[in-house]
């Protein structure tokens, strides 16, 4: 070992000593006019944006590493490598910790940016500093709201009335997978309820087939495991519609994976918490089922889908026909079928389903087997596969057919008696994205008691925030943001309803950053130090340009009437409120 | 990085920083034991090691490109030691191979180890920064390390053998051993009705 073998050097000075150096020499900045130009070849890196919510983790490090390696390799390459870096910076956890430190969401939002960017620089990752973004300001929202209107001019933005997870505590909407498998909010412990909210959702199953098969791309580069997971996730599934007809009442459409066991269907289940179970319950049986809907609220959907679950349910007085048999079946209301799935109504074959063999035993209910299981079968229900059995009515036999040929041959019976229809079902739901607090992304909706959903005009975004602040922003406070909306200097801004709908930070997730950094005004604009709340009237609103519209962007769910209708905008001198003329008088009438 | 592939889970209470830390040392000492100066032509050093060099760059563009960065650090651990053989025991500091060995690990490891990289760089006298570097070609000849031996048979009995590269092609190959004159002499002018090519071990000719 020589001499020079012992030598080391200073870690911690060899860090001050070239992030200067990095920044003196822009190093990492892609080039615009070198790729215009043709000179250089362009390439796009683009990494997670990390949510704000404290210092990285060891997990950012290592995503952040490995993407690094990458940017970094392209560069040497010789490409032009445009490789931004921003924040997800909308979210609850900023609204959480403003209520409790009596401040504004963006003081902890920025506060946290500046630190995970010291971090950030720390490490040596090859970002373009000069294309740095967050979501939570005006000059990038303006672009998710853009988004916004278009994906509504192509119908894929809407909204509906849907049963949601919702935390009583936190006075906010949850995912499923923010529920706990003991029905509590991740964040608050708080039981979480179901409730019917008129939501905003993204039209994600109009790309369901698309993105099914889009996979098929990946499945060489991508590790399999994440590939399949997507795969399930979109849950594709070939089976037909078929209609149960019952007296007194529109038929109960189904849809089933295993058309094929229609005659083993020997009752029929509606969720209870679907409308359809309300409808059809009978007078007599209105009662009992009224108890058990209270109790199905508490659950979370994950816990309902449980196998190991329990098999709750009630009789709800009514029969319907099944098509093939002509028999007369029960339908029973239970949890384990949800509302917002298919038609919020299943064909119960338990000769072939576990979880309705298991309710058909609580239950006391027929069990009629149409799989002939192997010779050895000592199970319950049969999901696999062999020669159809009990199968057969004066019209079409099913017996001894293999399963596929069984949905054949049934499908094109019921499609030829008007009975019901060949189709692909998908477990992928539309994406729910309004949030019911107050931290996010203003959706540029007027809803005017006339003329109902008015999208603001694009020229005249991005609606903006107003300014809150702690006890502001605290759940059950439902007037106090309408309140300052009659403030002098509040007229002006949006006046967010209470439960005016932001989306979920997941809106901006998958807003495509590449289109919103190109234009973003930033790389002008020079980094701003203290405070990085874009003050009203400093330098981040005389970016953006003329003081846009603000306006009514209140949603009111749940709530009438809608809390107002008024609409203000900024002709540039000038910045009275107006009121939507059209809704003026109704307006006045609603306060 | 350094653990494991990018895709498996990691347990950071089983990796060890000082392990990374030591190679990270290992490798910037190299840059203060080149006493070549910057721009000295390398094609005049030491062959086995320029050999080297030349493998681990095309291995690790390839390696970078699938995402198996942990095996590029490897290679660049490998390269590192064979530059460090070469300084202790070998053609020494001085050989212009040695320089362009030390380059190569400071322009490989300013993808995973920035900071030691611009540190090599500035010590083996380049300006900053490193990531503004090219990244070297390797020279093609370079890149044929080693020959192996592919037997040529005609009908089933060995006729000769050729010296070939082990990444020689089947066409290539067959081209290679249709040519050779004892094969063409074995032929006689017979019309060959087969070839078996078993890249780069066999070639099996029927006629």
């Amino acid at each position: 070992m020589s001499e020079q073998e012992q030598a080391s050097y200073d870690v911690h000075a060899v860090e001050a000593k070239w992030q200067p150096v990095w920044e003196r020499l822009d190093a990492f900045r892609a080039d615009d006019a070198a790729v215009l130009s043709g000179r250089r070849e362009k390439r796009y890196a683009l990494t997670m944006f990390p949510y704000p919510s404290g210092d990285l983790h060891m997990g950012h490090a290592e995503v952040l590493a490995l993407h690094d390696v990458i940017a970094r390799y392209w560069r040497l390459r010789g490409h032009e490598v445009l490789n931004p870096m921003g924040w997800d910076s909308f979210g609850l956890p900023a609204e959480n910790a403003a209520i409790r430190n009596d401040s504004h969401p963006a003081t902890y939002t920025y506060a946290n940016i500046e630190t995970q960017l010291e971090s950030m620089k720390r490490y040596g990752l090859a970002f373009d500093w000069s294309r740095r973004l967050h979501t939570s300001d005006p000059e990038y929202y303006k672009w998710t709201q853009w988004l916004f209107l278009k994906f509504r001019e192509q119908g894929l933005a809407y909204r509906k009335n849907s049963p949601v997870n919702w935390c009583p505590q936190d006075q906010t909407v949850l995912a499923n997978e923010q529920v706990l498998a003991d029905g509590t909010c991740e964040r608050c412990g708080a039981e979480v309820t179901k409730k019917e909210l008129t939501q905003w959702y993204f039209r994600t199953t109009a790309y369901a087939q698309e993105l099914y098969d889009c996979l098929d791309q990946l499945q060489e580069t991508w590790i399999g495991k994440v590939v399949n997971a997507q795969r399930n996730w979109i849950g594709r599934s070939e089976g037909a519609h078929v209609e149960f007809p019952v007296d007194g009442h529109e038929p109960i459409r189904v849809f089933t994976t295993r058309p094929d066991t229609l005659f083993g269907a020997t009752f029929m289940v509606v969720a209870a918490d679907a409308k359809l179970a309300a409808e059809l319950v009978s007078d007599e049986q209105r009662p009992a089922y009224e108890s058990y809907l209270a109790e199905t609220r508490k659950a979370s959907d994950i816990d309902r889908l449980a196998t190991d679950r329990p098999k709750t349910g009630v009789f709800l007085g009514v029969h319907a026909t099944n098509p093939v048999t002509g028999e007369q079946i029960p339908v029973w209301a239970a949890d384990y079928v949800l509302a917002d799935y298919g038609t919020g109504a299943i064909m119960a074959v338990p000769g072939q389903d576990q979880r309705d063999w298991d309710f058909a035993k609580a239950h006391d209910l027929p069990v009629v087997r149409t799989v002939q299981p192997p010779a050895d079968w000592e199970g319950e229900a049969y999901v696999g596969s062999g020669p159809a059995i009990n199968s057969a009515n004066d019209e079409v036999s099913l017996d001894g057919l293999d399963v596929d040929e069984a949905k054949r041959t049934i499908i094109g019976w019921l499609e030829e008696k008007g009975l019901g229809t060949g189709t692909v079902n998908y477990r992928l739901r539309d994406w729910l994205l309004s949030r019911q607090r107050y931290w996010g992304a203003p959706i540029p909706i007027i809803h005017c008691p006339v003329d109902g959903e008015v999208p603001v005009p694009e020229d005249q975004l991005p609606v903006e925030l107003p300014e809150l602040r702690g006890s502001d922003l605290k759940p059950r406070a439902p007037r106090r943001w309408a309140r300052r909306r009659s403030g002098s200097t509040s007229a002006a801004r949006p006046a967010v309803g209470r439960r005016s709908a932001t989306p979920t930070r997941w809106t901006r997730s998958s807003t495509p950053r590449g289109t919103s950094s190109g234009t973003c005004r930033r790389r002008t604009t020079p980094r701003r130090s203290t405070p990085p709340w874009p003050r009203r009237g400093g330098r981040w609103t005389s970016t953006s340009g003329a003081t846009s519209t603000r306006c009514c962007t209140c949603s009111t769910p749940g709530s009438s009437p809608r809390c107002c209708a008024t609409w203000a905008w900024s002709t540039g001198t000038s910045r009275s409120p107006r009121t939507c003329p059209r809704a003026r008088s109704s307006t006045r009438a609603a306060r | 990085m350094f653990a494991s592939p990018p895709e498996d889970n990691i347990d950071w209470a089983d990796v060890s920083p000082s392990g990374s830390l030591r190679f990270l040392q290992r490798a910037w000492r190299l840059s203060g034991d080149v006493t070549s100066e910057p721009g000295v032509p390398a094609a005049e050093g030491d062959l086995e090691l320029r050999r080297a060099t030349a493998r681990t760059l095309a291995d690790a563009a390839q390696l970078v490109e699938s995402y198996r960065f942990n095996v590029m650090v490897a290679r660049v651990m490998e390269l590192v030691n064979a530059t460090r053989k070469a300084i202790d025991s070998g053609v020494g500091g001085a050989d212009p191979a040695v320089r362009e060995a030390a380059e190569t690990v400071a322009i490989l490891l300013s993808l995973v180890a920035p900071y030691t990289a611009e540190e090599m760089w500035e010590r083996l006298g380049h300006e900053p920064s490193v990531a503004q570097a090219a990244w070297p070609e390797p020279d093609p000849e370079l890149l044929v390390v080693d020959t192996v031996t592919a037997v040529v048979q005609v009908q089933g009995k060995v006729r000769a053998r050729l010296e070939v590269s082990p990444d020689v092609s089947d066409a290539d190959l067959e081209a290679a051993a249709l040519a050779d004159p004892d094969v063409v002499r074995f032929l006689d002018g017979r019309e060959v009705r087969r070839v078996i090519v078993r890249a780069p071990k066999l070639v099996n000719i029927v006629v």
